[in-house]
């Protein structure tokens, strides 16, 4: 099968950076360190307060560590992952920490590759195929964009509780399935239509039927839009509170680690330390995926310029 | 319009024997997947156990499947498979939508005409309550804001560090957009923390927690209770969106300005055409359709926009958004007729940018 | 060959006593609760004591983030969980009303009129007069909190009266520190801290039936009572001498951070009032010996022609419809006993009304003083916001927020409130 060459940019970055003046340089790397700056600063915040000790965090501001008000302790960490003494580790640790991130992954990896296998398909169809009510459905689909979750969570409980998929990881992925494939569709079938015409022109007249022309030359040519909008959905559904605890239940073999993480705090809220050693620790995963997934952001278009 | 298989003498006749072959293939697969449908459903076995074959059945089963039904079409005649394929593609997705959101909106619609219990048909009042409420009209101006200042500059800026960071070193880009990126994998209740701990207020006198009034009485300025500052206060709560979605912008723009080719910058570069110029005349146009749908994105989820209202001041001081009292309304007041017309209303609002979307849709002759 | 003997008549003992085991089948409880953290070790502490005696019963107890929510998903679907523990008394009975629960056995409910004051067992029954709810673990509102040593220090003493008090108040004034720290912001759930103040003047200017017939929207918002309420707490809160950083700063400051605003250095001020559980927002130096800190007393009576009414607080478990299976009931009953109150008040920060308790188990003197302040009350009162419908409550809350942050005037604000009671 042969295909209308695309343009196949290669090692176009270089050749940029070298083309910049000196000034030009300056303002662009100057711009982004200000802007990297700006958007990190907040972050180091939360960082340092999950390292001190809790009367030093409701007492000061958390640079004070860097003028010499530093009582750093580690403590925050040993009670998140539930391995040490203290009182908020006993309530974890009756959730075993590991349990809870093998639950988290098999809740969100279904529930981040269905969605997008089933999104790219729709997405495709809607983009190069033609079929009665295609515009009104993608109305739809945007339209459904917006339903806020709740409103959804009453009736589906229902039934789940009828077909038995109540507290079940599988009724955890089709929720979360048919709640992010909107969104999936919807960016999905924006990278798709501007694929160019000529490329499935002549695989049309190669004889190529749709699911050759999908497998063959959307999959490949796709990957970046899959890659991001993956690490996107596997963000949600990772961090997600409300999905997993409506319909996973209360069942401690199946708790998440977000939910885990809430349950070390008391009623009255606020413990800054927990807390912020506890965001530390559920973001670590999808931050090890995203920077892992960096390649194929960069990568995943040059790849995907295919050939016959 | 191209007929994929007119110009394909091999699969106009179908094959009998291997149509049944599928058949029988796809009658097993059904079956082995409605057992394992059923051993998941139970979920007893070791969670590794349930991982790796859930694994297999989410998605080599749904691939298996996928593959059996088309090679099935394919083989049928002509005039039945131009009928019938395009929904093997689209039909999964549109039938999971639909039970999983469109008859649920069905069903709110419903509610939005019952009382608080729904048990008595009320009509419009709660309609008439969704739009003229002192806390409904404060939430359509704040709702305002969040869609212009925090959508406008999400996507703004996203394109700028997009744009500017595939000028740089590699090493360099990665780092800009993985920091960039950062607040996207923070949970909720983390950004709560953070921002509280750059909010925060204490009297004057005292040590200063929060970030900003402690750079302001170091200045010299008096602190301010930024969160119940009513002048103030939304737009502080719309920087949280905008630390937390512009990574989203960035990440989808950049992918897109990779795919920008290279002969068309080249070409305008022997033209003579400044970095800007090639930037606003060449890039921007290109990846029109991306920050067409980027900007829908962020503007639905500003419509939406409902944890960080919630956490920081509960909308109170002026701060309410429709999200939040629509969830007020549900499941602090336990008034189901209002928080479905507050959710009808959202739904309301989205369609403007719904007509944006679909304006262009099937004009030009796609699909073949 | 001994070896092989001896590793054959081990497998066989283990393995049918596996056997054994899996016959008797153990039985399972969930419940719900709103709490987490150390609260949910503690009651994890109860539930091992009820485990202990009451072998192949397991209780399981989970706690959730969105309470709320979670808890009305699960009811509206007919999910529902074994027991659940509820804050609010008027959510208890529109749950009732809905036919969600089901009424406690005639066992436990001989165990409530035995082991409680008829107050508390009237506070779980719903409408139908049946009791659903058994309260375990409760506090006391109204409590105004000192720094011990710098409050002896300056030479004040604890005012019998709310003359006295106002007189304290008054010179305290022109002392090192603000007479009051008040702070009362807490996220989606600001508000509670201004009712629980107005809950508690009203209580010491109104008799109950007043009270009552405020809560039941008999007695308006809008009416001579509660306005007077109004003003007694802007009184203060709007002076800006009485409290620490003045008005303003009221609805910026969490209410964990004013209580810390006792022992800070520089002292931010010399009372907070609070519920019983502001042992816990206290800094840990101060939590570690509680009853060298930290002194408290009950707000005086204004009107002091009227016996003394504490505000009360509290969740209570109930049992939902079809659930109420005999291990069920057995748990139940077992809340409502002393035995249950123990594993917990030796553990510290929990209050329980059990008659039968032992006292001595409680872990500091204070919390045992307000045990005993709660035992010994002639009249108590719920928290007023939380048994209003919850519509209302979730007017009080705002209008409370929108009044002290110059949202509203008063009369806008306590006419809105009203409005939640037609619905």
């Amino acid at each position: 099968m042969s295909v209308a060459k695309r343009p196949t940019p290669v090692k176009r970055k270089s050749l940029n950076v070298s083309e910049l003046s000196p000034t030009s340089k300056f303002f662009v790397y100057g711009i982004l360190v200000l802007i990297a700056l700006f958007w990190t600063v907040p972050t180091l915040g939360l960082l340092i307060t999950s390292i001190r000790i809790p009367d030093d965090a409701s007492n000061s501001g958390w640079w004070t560590v860097f003028t010499g008000n530093a009582h750093l302790t580690l403590q925050n960490y040993v009670d998140v992952l539930g391995t040490g003494g203290g009182e908020a580790s006993n309530t974890a640790a009756t959730i075993n920490l590991n349990q809870a991130i093998v639950n988290t992954i098999i809740m969100a990896v279904p529930s981040t590759v269905i969605p997008i296998f089933l999104a790219a398909i729709a997405a495709y169809a809607f983009a190069w195929m033609v079929f009665p009510g295609r515009k009104i459905l993608f109305m739809i689909l945007v339209a459904l964009l917006v339903v806020p979750l709740q409103m959804s969570l009453i009736p589906i409980l229902r039934d789940y509780r009828v077909l038995g998929l109540n507290g079940t990881f599988l009724g955890v992925w089709l929720a979360n399935t048919g709640f992010g494939l909107p969104l999936a569709t919807y960016l999905l079938y924006n990278y798709i239509v501007t694929l160019p015409r000529e490329v499935f022109e002549s695989a049309v007249i190669d004889g190529a039927s749709h699911p050759v022309m999908f497998t063959k030359l959307v999959v490949p040519l796709s990957v970046p839009a899959f890659a991001s909008f993956a690490i996107f959905q596997f963000l949600w559904v990772w961090n997600g509170v409300l999905i997993p605890l409506v319909f996973l239940g209360d069942k401690q073999n199946v708790t998440v680690l977000p939910q885990r993480i809430l349950q070390m705090i008391g009623t009255y809220g606020a413990n800054w330390t927990i807390l912020t050693a506890g965001a530390f620790v559920s973001m670590a995963i999808p931050l090890a995926i995203f920077i892992g997934f960096q390649r194929y952001f960069v990568r995943g278009m040059l790849a995907g310029s295919v050939k016959g | 319009m191209v007929q994929p298989s007119s110009s394909q003498p091999r699969q106009s006749t179908s094959n009998p024997t291997t149509l049944a072959g599928l058949i029988a293939a796809l009658v097993v697969t059904l079956f082995v997947y409605f057992q394992v449908f059923l051993f998941l459903r139970e979920g007893t076995a070791n969670p590794w156990i349930i991982f790796i074959v859930s694994l297999l059945w989410g998605i080599g089963g749904i691939w298996l499947l996928f593959t059996l039904v088309t090679s099935i079409v394919d083989l049928l005649p002509s005039k039945y498979r131009q009928g019938i394929m395009p929904w093997v593609f689209a039909a999964p997705a549109i039938l999971l939508v639909f039970y999983y959101l469109l008859i649920p909106t069905f069903r709110t619609f419903w509610l939005s005409l019952l009382d608080a219990k729904s048990d008595k048909f009320v009509g419009l009042d709660n309609y008439i309550f969704a739009f003229t409420s002192p806390a409904m009209l404060e939430s359509f101006k704040n709702n305002l804001i969040w869609i212009i200042f925090g959508g406008g500059l999400s996507v703004a800026l996203g394109l700028l560090i997009a744009a500017l960071s595939d000028r740089t070193r590699p090493s360099f880009e990665v780092s800009v957009k993985t920091l960039v990126f950062l607040p996207m994998a923070i949970s909720m209740v983390g950004a709560a923390v953070i921002w509280k701990l750059v909010y925060q207020y204490s009297p004057a006198g005292a040590s200063q927690i929060g970030l900003l009034n402690s750079i302001g009485t170091t200045l010299g300025a008096s602190p301010i209770p930024f969160m119940i500052t009513r002048s103030i206060n939304t737009y502080l709560l719309v920087i949280i969106l905008i630390w937390m979605q512009t990574g989203f912008a960035l990440v989808v723009f950049a992918a897109a300005i990779k795919g920008l080719p290279s002969e068309l910058l080249e070409a305008a570069r022997i033209d003579g055409a400044t970095e800007l110029q090639s930037f606003f005349k060449i890039t921007i146009p290109y990846i029109q359709v991306t920050i067409i749908s980027v900007s829908t994105t962020i503007v639905i989820s500003t419509l939406k926009v409902f944890d960080i209202v919630f956490g920081m001041t509960g909308g109170n001081y002026g701060t309410q958004v429709i999200a939040n009292e629509q969830y007020t309304q549900m499941f602090r007041s336990f008034d189901y007729g209002r928080g479905a017309a507050v959710a009808m209303v959202l739904l309301i609002a989205v369609l403007p940018v719904v007509y944006f979307n679909v304006r262009d849709f099937g004009k030009e002759a796609k699909g073949f | 060959m001994k070896h092989a003997k001896i590793a054959f008549a081990v497998t066989l003992v283990t393995a049918s006593l596996a056997t054994l085991a899996l016959a008797q089948a153990t039985k399972t409880i969930n419940v719900l609760g709103a709490f987490g953290g150390a609260e949910a070790t503690k009651f994890q502490a109860v539930i091992a004591v009820f485990e202990a005696k009451n072998p192949g019963i397991k209780v399981n107890y989970s706690t959730s983030a969105d309470f709320n929510t979670v808890l009305n998903v699960r009811v509206q679907s007919g999910d529902y969980p074994d027991i659940a523990g509820i804050p609010q008394p008027g959510v208890m009975k529109d749950l009732a009303a809905q036919g969600a629960l089901a009424p406690v056995a005639a066992a436990t409910s001989a165990l409530i009129r035995k082991n409680y004051a008829p107050a508390w067992a009237d506070l779980g029954k719903a409408d139908d007069k049946k009791i659903y709810g058994v309260f375990h673990r409760v506090n006391v509102k109204g409590l105004v909190f000192y720094n011990k040593t710098a409050f002896e220090g300056a030479g004040y003493k604890v005012p019998k009266t709310w003359v006295e008090l106002q007189a304290l108040t008054k010179s305290m004034e022109s002392s090192k520190a603000a007479p009051w720290c008040v702070g009362m912001e807490s996220g989606g759930a600001t508000g509670w801290v201004a009712t629980d103040w107005l809950e508690n003047i009203m209580l010491r200017t109104q008799t109950t039936k007043i009270y009552d017939q405020w809560i039941s929207g008999a007695v308006h918002f809008n009416s001579e009572p509660v306005k007077n309420a109004f003003k007694i707490v802007d009184s203060i809160w709007g002076n800006p001498k009485a409290v620490y950083g003045g008005r303003g700063s009221i609805a910026a400051t969490s209410f964990l951070d004013s209580a810390k605003g006792l022992f800070t250095s520089p002292q931010q001020c010399w009372l907070h009032m609070q519920g019983s559980f502001a042992t816990d927002f206290l800094q840990d130096s101060i939590k570690k010996n509680l009853d060298a800190n930290v002194g408290v007393f009950v707000l005086p009576m204004i009107n002091t022609k009227l016996p003394t009414t504490l505000e009360v607080g509290g969740d209570q478990w109930v049992m939902f419809k079809g659930k109420n299976r005999p291990e069920v009931q057995k748990f139940m009953s077992f809340l409502a006993t002393g035995a249950s109150a123990d594993p917990w008040s030796k553990l510290g920060g929990g209050l329980f009304p059990h008659k039968d308790q032992n006292l001595d188990a409680y872990s500091t003197k204070l919390e045992r003083s307000f045990t005993e302040i709660i035992l010994s009350a002639k009249s108590a009162r719920f928290d007023a916001s939380d048994a209003m419908p919850s519509a209302v409550n979730q007017a009080f809350w705002k209008g409370t927020t929108d009044w002290v942050t110059g949202g509203g005037t008063l009369d806008s604000v306590l006419n809105d409130i009203d409005a939640a009671y037609k619905k």
